[in-house]
């Protein structure tokens, strides 16, 4: 099980224990824990782990055109600067170059086009084109394409951390929403237990988890928009 | 009315028929949810909240083209500068404006990409700065229709160097606003969307002043 999965999971039960504590009826926190699962491994579980490999893939690619253009300025063997592109890798990247290394060094970032499936690598393979076909200063010939690379890691790390501060905000206010909940089955108990034997206040309880559900299901979709340009031949 | 919506909708590539039918349905199912909710709890005033919401509802619901219409521009305008990023990538590197427009229509998206493939068709049959201007039209920017003339001008004097120069200066800045607006669009919704916890809040408020009001209801008829 991933780390994602038990972050959810471990939310889920946590939000259903309250459940349980303001409604005092068994069924549900169940029915809440298995609306919440299924919105989980049913509507969002792909959109999450698209957006935490694409955020990977984006930063490994930086890291790979960087090291290849600089090691390739500086050594002019494409070999060299292919394996000092892969010196910061993630484990998938190496993965997938372990499974290539029979090819030449064209072939081989020509095929992690797939990989990477970004238009900025497909215009980092047609430079390297045009260097290998007519040669030249590597350095002056992708000089945009790396203030481009440059523009996209920067613009991704501030987008992830002006989320992540966000996320952190998300999360305190609701848990205070809940915890106010809860004080108030505690504080007024006996008023809270006479409350409790209207129907209607059982239902608006459960409509408040659903809002809930609503508000995360909006801040998740916000929080894994990305706007970098894929590779359109690729997709 | 009813004939203008139905363009509307149909300009955004949405069918029209199934907007409606998925309407007519989350209708339904509101007004199923807050009848049976209010026979159920006999509190029939739930009714005028039933009619508070629909009316909400139908306003959101049919004001979002709107939104919807304001994304699509705005994506237009963000794969713009993608691609015509590509395209000073492939100035710079010797291409002419011709075979750098016909080089980035293969990164396009679908819309822009029939756009571009009709300004390369438009060039063929017009040498004039008319297929760049239509071109720039399809966008509402200003700065768009100024780098399209001078891309225009960089055909016309053989890719002088000082045109490149004031294109790139244009798009530079163009570019720079439009990443810098994106993030800050992106931190002004997930602000907005932090402060659902407040209407959660709100709502707990609610729902105790209902217990509050529907337990001393039952306490007055008991006496």
């Amino acid at each position: 099980m991933k780390k994602i999965d038990l972050i959810f999971l471990t939310t889920s039960l946590v939000i259903s224990i309250t459940a349980f504590l303001a409604t005092n009826i068994i069924f549900i926190p169940f029915g809440i824990f298995l609306v919440y699962l299924l919105y989980y491994f049913v509507l969002i579980r792909k959109r999450i782990k698209k957006y935490l490999a694409k955020v990977e893939t984006i930063h490994a690619c930086y890291h790979f055109i960087n090291s290849f253009i600089i090691t390739l300025s500086v050594k002019e063997s494409l070999e060299e600067a292919y394996q000092n592109g892969l010196r910061l890798a993630p484990a998938s990247l190496t993965k997938e170059s372990s499974e290539i290394e029979n090819m030449t060094i064209l072939e081989r970032i020509n095929f992690l086009r797939q990989y990477f499936n970004l238009a900025i690598y497909k215009m980092f393979l047609n430079i390297i084109g045009l260097y290998v076909d007519q040669g030249g200063n590597i350095l002056s010939i992708s000089d945009s394409l790396i203030r481009e690379c440059t523009r996209v890691e920067k613009d991704l790390n501030e987008s992830s951390a002006i989320s992540n501060r966000h996320l952190v905000e998300f999360g305190i206010l609701w848990l205070l929403s809940f915890f106010i909940m809860i004080f108030l089955r505690f504080a007024l108990a006996n008023f809270y237990i006479q409350m409790l034997k209207n129907p209607l206040i059982i239902a608006l309880i459960c409509l408040f988890y659903l809002l809930f559900l609503l508000a995360a299901h909006l801040f998740i979709y916000q929080y894994t928009s990305l706007t970098i340009k894929e590779d359109g031949e690729n997709v | 009315m009813f004939k203008k919506l139905k363009e509307r909708v149909n300009n955004l590539h949405i069918s029209f028929n199934k907007e409606i039918v998925r309407f007519v349905i989350i209708t339904i199912v509101l007004v199923v949810g807050f009848v049976v909710g209010a026979i159920i709890s006999k509190i029939y005033p739930l009714l005028i909240i039933m009619m508070m919401v629909l009316i909400v509802f139908a306003y959101l619901y049919f004001s979002r083209y709107k939104t919807l219409e304001k994304k699509n521009k705005r994506d237009d305008l963000l794969e713009f500068v993608n691609l015509f990023t590509f395209f000073r990538i492939y100035l710079k590197n010797g291409y002419g404006v011709y075979s750098a427009l016909k080089e980035i229509a293969t990164f396009a998206n679908p819309s822009l990409k029939e756009n571009l493939i009709i300004l390369i068709n438009e060039i063929d049959n017009d040498k004039s700065i008319t297929p760049f201007i239509n071109f720039a039209h399809k966008f509402d920017e200003l700065l768009i229709e100024e780098m399209m003339v001078s891309i225009y001008q960089m055909i016309d004097d053989g890719s002088s160097s000082n045109y490149l120069v004031q294109f790139e200066l244009i798009f530079d800045k163009f570019s720079e606003t439009l990443h810098k607006e994106q993030i800050e669009l992106k931190d002004h919704r997930l602000a907005n969307l932090t402060a659902t916890s407040l209407i959660g809040s709100a709502y707990l408020i609610v729902l105790i002043t209902v217990g509050v009001i529907t337990l001393i209801g039952e306490m007055l008829n008991g006496l």
